[in-house]
């Protein structure tokens, strides 16, 4: 072990929902380096949410975008190495390595070291080219190609056959099943990266993914390969599992031979069933984001990289474990907002600092709560932010997890819940009442939390039940909950008082013709919304045609097309009492939203006039429990537009603990019929989450799968 | 498929908390996960180290006391399966 502290600068700590890999190689490299060490986060600006969670970085650093050339960067790197004793950089970012590779010589001249490969190999591997390369040398891979002119994309398309895959040139990928899904696919895309759009043949399998250090002589330093065992709506893997099949790893040295590469890389292939060589899917220049399973599997890549180009070589290395997993999962901080405008005015900050142990349990007496909805599988549920509002708080003692799938990540998180429960995956009341009482027979709860859309009517249905077991619930009624829907709140706010903000005007429609027919009298752009989730803004008849084939997909049969207002996103966070009066409210700008809408970073702002009016508006409603009103503040006239009225807690409410108005514990205490009250918060904070990847024993998972149970304490 | 002596080749591997009591059957290749009760676990187990059908038999008679024809249909069965999933080699 070196006693010298190493200082290793990483990039890539952005990304929201599909994290960037400097997340995992920093955690990785914490983790497992031996010796003392020093990591400085790189990003493009100040909201890289994956640099501020707690112990991630020494320091945070801005770099000049990519687009002011590669003299700016140079410039600035050679600036953090002189004044900072840089030893290694390691850029996780598929456009920044090209740039990197070009000036490692001159990093190195002042003693910052890479393991990068040559422009001309990076050249080779790119997605317009790997065609051509899996072709020149017999490796199986899908059939694309390039459409430069969008004009041209739909007869492309249409010949290609459907389903197919649509690509961005540098990322991003759709699954298209007809021309206008693929037209719309392939306009997003281009819009985001240029260079036109890839019609990708889908090829039906399990997707293998390998991850490799090369070294500087070219021989394979190791290799992970992993399934993808758990995928989610996006295409992402969220759960991996490291394997050790023979087949995927000759076939992946036998591509390795044949790039010339030097450093980390990524291997993506996709095996039909039955097939023994899988088809390559794409090759990409720099870790995954996955890479923190290699540390927890024995072989830890990034440390690896970060030793072969400090030209340290060990001479035996472990194999990976096959079998072990990873879920992905999130974390969450607050920050002061002085010290992210402090990193975007000086371009460098100080991190933050790793978290103090919390008492997993302070008060072992206190209120028992079970909560639901623990999972990121999709979207990040409520009831992760739920939990951790309410660990450590005062009053409250054991917490329990209650999700509905096997890999709902919230149920191996032993820092949040003291034991994690699965409950039946069907709409049946009768099923989840019975699961409940099984569950309280075994182990009681005094207070659930349920923060699923889903599952609110359900909880409200067995209320008297949960009552009587002497579980106490704080639900509105089944009226209030069904007249803010938007089906009828968007199309009827008749009745509602509507003041401190406005309502879009809104047409439900039934079919493409009045779809049509309603963008034409809204005036585009205008918003396809599902009665219940999904949004799909639509700009012109073409893309109102495809999104509303998209909710068809999602089973919709009626759309609210709806005004599209352009501004800011905010959203309001309340918990109305028993008599319908809002206890807490808390208002929040959203500084970082992801393709789906959720909130990744966010600043607590104060709105009385709105917040006024939707206290009205709740009362109105004759709300009662949490409740989350979603608005747009347009540019032009500032007036606050309600686009969303949530029944439940929202997934970035354990903000409101940090801000000193713990929503979730006014709502527990209220249900318990306990006074509610905070002080003022003290301080400004911005609301920062990232992804992390969190172990996933495999004994554990047979425990969930098998039991319907997980005891972590 | 009788006589044998059968053994979990390097393509299974058993992983198991014997506080929780939760056993898990990984096949390395696919990363298929098979979650074991306590029997199937000790029948593994045995497989692991190597076991003839007559030894998987009376380890069933003796974990459930069934009658022995059974006993060697459900041992079958359970070799069966592992061989079909590549996760068991006949030797001898």
């Amino acid at each position: 072990m070196s006693t010298d502290k190493l200082r290793v600068a990483v990039t890539g700590f952005d990304g929201l929902d599909v994290p960037h890999p400097g997340i995992a190689v920093a955690r990785a490299l914490r983790e497992g380096w031996r010796g003392p060490i020093e990591l400085h986060a790189l990003g493009y600006d100040a909201f890289m949410t994956g640099a501020w969670m707690q112990g991630t970085a020494h320091e945070l650093h801005v770099l000049p975008r990519l687009s002011s050339g590669e003299g700016a960067i140079l410039e600035r790197l050679v600036g953090l190495a002189g004044r900072l004793g840089l030893d290694v950089l390691v850029p996780t970012l598929d456009l920044e390595i090209p740039v990197m590779a070009r000036i490692a010589d001159r990093l190195a001249a002042v003693g910052v070291h890479t393991l990068l490969p040559s422009p001309e190999a990076i050249y080779a591997i790119g997605k317009l080219r790997l065609p051509k390369l899996c072709h020149d040398h017999g490796f199986p891979a899908p059939r694309t190609i390039h459409i430069l002119d969008m004009g041209d994309l739909a007869l492309h398309a249409d010949q290609f056959g459907y389903p197919l895959f649509v690509k961005g040139v540098v990322a991003g990928a759709k699954r298209a099943n007809d021309s206008a899904q693929a037209c719309a696919a392939a306009a997003e895309l281009n819009e985001k990266w240029g260079g036109g759009a890839l019609l990708q043949q889908v090829i039906e399998g399990e997707e293998y993914n390998v991850a490799a250090v090369v070294g500087r002589d070219g021989s394979i330093r190791s290799m992970v390969s992993i399934r993808k065992v758990g995928v989610n709506s996006k295409g992402k893997g969220v759960v991996c599992t490291v394997v050790d099949d023979p087949d995927i790893a000759r076939h992946a040295r036998e591509i390795l031979a044949a790039l010339n590469w030097c450093g980390p890389l990524e291997l993506e292939f996709v095996r039909p069933r039955g097939a023994k060589i899988p088809y390559l899917i794409e090759i990409n220049c720099r870790f995954p984001s996955w890479i923190l399973l290699s540390h927890w599997a024995g072989v830890n890549l990034p440390v690896l990289c970060v030793e072969e180009a400090l030209g340290r070589r060990r001479a035996r290395l472990p194999k990976a474990k096959p079998g072990t997993s990873i879920v992905r999962d999130v974390a969450e901080t607050a920050i002061p907002v002085d010290r992210i405008e402090a990193l975007a005015r000086f371009g460098t900050v100080a991190g933050t600092a790793p978290a103090a142990r919390r008492n997993r349990l302070a008060e072992p007496e206190g209120v028992r709560v079970a909560v639901s909805g623990v999972s990121t599988f999709d979207v990040v549920n409520a009831g992760l932010g739920v939990a951790r509002a309410l660990r450590g708080a005062p009053g409250i003692g054991r917490l329990y997890g209650l999700g509905y799938g096997n890999y709902d990540s919230g149920l191996y998180r032993p820092e949040l819940f003291d034991t994690s429960f699965r409950l039946a995956a069907t709409d049946r009341t009768d099923a989840l009442l019975d699961r409940l009482r099984e569950i309280h027979a075994g182990t009681p709860f005094d207070v659930i939390v349920p923060c699923l859309d889903g599952e609110v009517p359900r909880f409200i249905e067995i209320r008297a039940e949960l009552a009587a077991m002497g579980v106490r619930t704080l639900l509105p009624s089944r009226t209030a909950l069904d007249r803010r829907g938007k089906d009828r709140l968007f199309t009827d706010p008749a009745g509602l008082p509507i003041e401190g903000f406005a309502i879009p005007e809104t047409v439900a429609a039934r079919s493409e013709e009045s779809v049509l027919r309603a963008a034409a009298k809204l005036g585009f752009p205008v918003v396809l919304k599902g009665a219940v989730s999904l949004a799909f803004p639509a700009a012109s008849p073409a893309e109102a045609r495809a999104a509303w084939a998209a909710l068809r997909e999602q089973g919709y049969g009626e759309a609210l097309v709806q005004r599209f207002v352009d501004g800011e996103r905010f959203a309001l966070a309340a918990v109305c009492d028993s008599a319908h009066e809002t206890l807490v409210a808390t208002t929040i700008k959203k500084l970082r939203i992801c393709d789906r809408g959720s909130t990744w970073s966010a600043i607590a702002v104060s709105e009385p006039a709105l917040e006024a009016g939707f206290a009205r508006f709740a009362k109105a409603l004759r709300w009662t429990g949490p409740i989350e009103g979603e608005f747009i503040r347009a540019k032009v006239t500032d007036r606050f537009y309600l686009i969303e009225v949530n029944p439940r807690f929202t997934a970035w409410i354990a903000f409101t603990a940090q801000l000193g108005v713990n929503h979730p514990l006014a709502a527990v205490r209220c249900a318990l019929g306990l006074p509610v009250e905070f002080a003022a918060p003290a301080e400004q904070l911005v609301f920062m989450r990232a992804c992390e990847d969190a172990p996933l024993p495999t004994s554990a998972f047979a425990g969930i799968a098998t039991k319907g149970v997980l005891r972590h304490a | 498929m009788s006589k044998g002596t059968y053994a979990l080749n390097r393509r299974a591997a058993l992983e198991g908390d014997a506080d929780s009591g939760d056993y898990v059957l990984v096949d390395t290749h696919s990363a298929t996960l098979c979650a074991c009760n306590e029997s199937a676990w000790r029948i593994l187990r045995s497989l692991k180290k190597g076991a003839t059908l007559a030894d998987l038999t009376g380890l069933l008679v003796e974990l459930y006391g069934i009658d022995r024809e059974v006993a060697h249909r459900d041992a079958l069965e359970f070799v069966t399966r592992l061989s079909a999933m590549g996760l068991v080699d006949e030797h001898g």
